[in-house]
């Protein structure tokens, strides 16, 4: 870590009358004083001085809370629709680190909810797709796509996590996604979606028994989904992150907590305790 | 005894979104389940009072039971 003396010097000359520090100067800065553009930030948010791409964060988060997120190294299980609108979100909050993991390429049954499948990513790896879309809104995010099914990594890549978002598809691997984050004693927050319909789940101890609660095995799957209930779903996952990354046993994020189910088609949001 | 039943999303269909119900006093989740011929297998998250409740729970007076249709895409 540079001096702070430095630092402050090289970070006060080089924003000049600015009221934020742009993605430029981060990167300048980050160069002159050899420190990765991400610590750039997080000193210049220890100063109160704001990076332009999170300025719309101030007043919402303290600097503290948006340092937290830059520093937080989040999980996400599959990068279809779910989850490639979770990794965007995750990416336009600051998160400093993504591992994003899905097996499969994107097809044209995707164009209808997959917010990164687009004509030109047909045929493409979703996994690297969404690692692409997340370092051109996040340039200084450390993103790591894993292109094999989660049950095949070897725990020590997802070991070091703070938190693990669900986006997977079925109560099998939803099952073993549950094992794992016991195992590793990870916080996961669940989310499902059907028709105009969705849930989420905040789980700090998840286990397989809670989610079978939530995602019975063997139970009937219908397969049509719409664009509006995965973005409100996904929406619902990540204001549920936010709450296990900030929360820390005080404030607004604490009620982010529990289980909250979506329909769309009756505009109706209901919930249940943790 | 009195409970509030309430369905959502689909299961309103054909039936109701929220009624309060004359049950036998002991019933259980699963009986008033396959009493509104709801197919076990459609059946997701299943709450009494707001708290997760599995089909051999017992309801009691003035319960809320609250039948969630099962949620699995991604």
């Amino acid at each position: 870590m540079a001096d702070s003396g430095r630092l402050l010097q090289a970070l006060r000359a080089r924003l000049g009358g600015a009221s934020c520090l742009d993605l430029a100067a981060a990167r300048d800065l980050a160069r002159d004083l050899a420190l990765p553009p991400l610590e750039v930030e997080l000193a210049a948010l220890e100063r109160g001085i704001w990076p332009c791409r999170l300025l719309r964060h101030q007043g919402l988060f303290s600097p503290g809370e948006q340092g937290i997120l830059l520093r937080a190294r989040v999980g996400v299980m599959g990068c279809g629709g779910l989850g490639g609108l979770l990794a965007d979100m995750l990416a336009r909050l600051g998160v400093g680190e993504l591992v994003l993991v899905d097996p499969d390429r994107f097809e044209e049954h995707n164009l209808n909810r997959q917010v990164h499948c687009t004509v030109h990513a047909l045929g493409r790896v979703k996994a690297e797709v969404a690692r692409d879309r997340v370092l051109a809104i996040s340039p200084w995010s450390r993103v790591k796509a894993v292109t094999r099914p989660f049950q095949q990594v070897p725990d020590q890549v997802f070991q070091d996590l703070d938190l693990v978002l669900d986006a997977l598809d079925s109560a099998a691997a939803r099952q073993d996604l549950a094992r794992l984050c016991a195992r590793l004693d990870l916080p996961l927050v669940h989310g499902a979606v059907s028709r105009l319909h969705g849930q989420a789940a905040s789980l700090r101890r998840p286990g397989p028994e809670e989610m079978a609660r939530l995602c019975p095995p063997g139970s009937a799957s219908p397969s049509a989904v719409a664009a509006p209930a995965v973005h409100a779903t996904a929406a619902l996952q990540v204001a549920m992150a936010l709450g296990l990354l900030l929360g820390g046993g005080q404030g607004t994020w604490e009620a982010l907590s529990g289980y909250l189910f979506l329909d769309l088609a009756a505009g109706e949001l209901h919930g249940g305790v943790p | 005894m009195q409970v509030r039943v309430k369905l959502f999303a689909g299961f309103r269909e054909g039936r109701f979104a929220a009624r309060d119900q004359d049950l036998e006093p002991g019933i259980t989740v699963g009986e008033v389940i396959r009493s509104l011929d709801i197919e076990p297998d459609e059946v997701g998250v299943v709450m009494v009072n707001s708290r997760h409740a599995g089909p051999g729970q017992e309801l009691a007076p003035g319960d809320t039971l609250a039948i969630f249709p099962v949620i699995g895409g991604g």
